[in-house]
């Protein structure tokens, strides 16, 4: 099961082979939880679209055509399970007078207690991501602590460092791809 | 789903914006229109958000729990006196304030202070008080012959002479003054009361003439145009 690509995997699963769908989801279930917090914002709203994500994935696996990368076609699912989450959130917050002043925004459910063995993995994680923030130039670096780490918005970012906002941009979308390609070479084995 | 190419894709670089939500409102609806539909879009921003959430959970799982570190700048310390200390603190600003507060507050009490010593005047027995009239104008000045005066008075033997006679000036309710005393010492055969008063200065103007003998019928003196008058002899005497 493990050597086998995400369409064979898809095909398995449309064959009513739930360890296959099982393995599509342990493959992408934290690339579409990045996606969907990248979206969203929120850690908690993140884990509810993921959610609504695979369950919409696999009612809809009939209708998988092999014409795209599955990746492609839960990006897709998951984009608009979040674009339908935040019209949700729109909408009750109209309801509700803004009650949710996005004073949350950044805020995340308490970690369980995870078993050593996910802790172990969690760790050696970060120890890769600092690895790869650390390869990157300095100012591809400064950027994504900035804007990270000390939340700073674009403009603020753009004042600091006397450079334009559209440079700022730039910086951190090649900072992020490059982070990405670096964690790709580097895969952390997930248990 | 559109398949495209990244140069071609003009929201390329709202990835990182929308991602933060630092994206305009109207930029962003046509920014999730295109991503629900460009697949090079929605790829991309997948791997970006993926690099994003992993540093995310770096941050959250390395940093977020460490204590804020507490930062003690060790400021030079300055040594300042007693008098410093307290010239600091009563300065023109604390001072002016509460000297104009005691000032107020001590004038106030002088008020009330004085007030309360003071007689309820309203319910002792005052003295009356003497007031004296106003003083009024001279009602008349009569102008009386000296002659007329000893007739009135039956006192000719003490009669002045011709040219010392004067008017007498009578007020009513006039206390004597210095003018009185001073026509006392001046003419003292004069009985002055309390109520009358010599004017002086008016003595002269109203002298008689030496050619009117208006005292003929009185005079019985001898007089020289007598002598060389044949036709009238001189009574004899």
């Amino acid at each position: 099961m493990l050597n086998l690509t995400d369409e064979e995997l898809v095909e398995k699963a449309v064959g009513s082979d739930p360890e296959a769908f099982g393995e599509i989801v342990r493959r992408w279930e934290r690339k579409i939880f990045a996606l969907c917090f990248g979206m969203l914002g929120r850690e908690d709203d993140a884990r509810d679209a993921c959610q609504e994500t695979f369950i919409a994935a696999y009612r809809n696996l009939s209708r998988f055509r092999g014409e795209a990368k599955v990746s492609s076609w839960l990006h897709r699912i998951a984009v608009n399970q979040c674009l339908t989450t935040k019209r949700r959130q729109k909408t009750r917050s109209e309801d509700f007078l803004n009650d949710d002043d996005g004073s949350e925004e950044r805020a995340f459910v308490a970690a369980p207690h995870h078993s050593p063995a996910i802790r172990a993995e969690v760790s050696e994680r970060t120890a890769v991501v600092r690895q790869a923030v650390k390869a990157l130039p300095a100012d591809l670096r400064e950027v994504i602590v900035m804007k990270e780490f000390e939340e700073m918005t674009f403009q603020e970012i753009s004042d600091t460092l006397e450079i334009p906002l559209s440079t700022v941009k730039s910086r951190l979308y090649t900072a992020l791809k490059q982070l990405r390609m670096k964690l790709e070479r580097t895969p952390v084995e997930i248990l | 789903m559109q398949k495209h190419e990244q140069k071609t894709c003009p929201f390329g670089d709202d990835i990182v914006s929308y991602m933060y939500d630092e994206m305009p409102t109207g930029g962003q609806l046509e920014f999730e229109r295109h991503l629900a539909a460009c697949e090079v879009c929605t790829d991309d921003f997948a791997a970006v958000s993926l690099a994003r959430f992993e540093t995310y959970d770096w941050k959250r799982v390395e940093f977020d729990p460490l204590a804020t570190p507490q930062i003690v700048i060790p400021y030079p310390q300055q040594t300042v006196t007693f008098g410093e200390r307290i010239w600091a603190w009563t300065s023109w600003v604390t001072v002016v304030p509460v000297l104009a507060t005691i000032m107020m507050a001590t004038t106030v009490g002088l008020i009330f202070w004085t007030n309360s010593r003071e007689p309820d005047i309203s319910q002792e027995q005052v003295d009356p008080v003497n007031v004296a009239p106003p003083l009024n104008k001279p009602a008349a000045v009569s102008v009386v012959p000296k002659a007329e005066v000893a007739s009135n008075s039956g006192e000719t033997d003490r009669i002045p002479r011709l040219e010392h006679v004067v008017r007498r000036v009578v007020t009513k309710n006039r206390p004597s003054g210095p003018k009185s005393q001073f026509a006392r010492r001046l003419y003292p055969n004069v009985r002055l009361g309390n109520d009358m008063a010599i004017n002086v200065t008016s003595d002269i103007k109203h002298a008689p003439r030496l050619g009117v003998r208006d005292d003929e019928e009185d005079d019985k003196s001898l007089r020289l145009a007598d002598l060389f008058d044949e036709t009238n002899p001189p009574p004899q005497r």
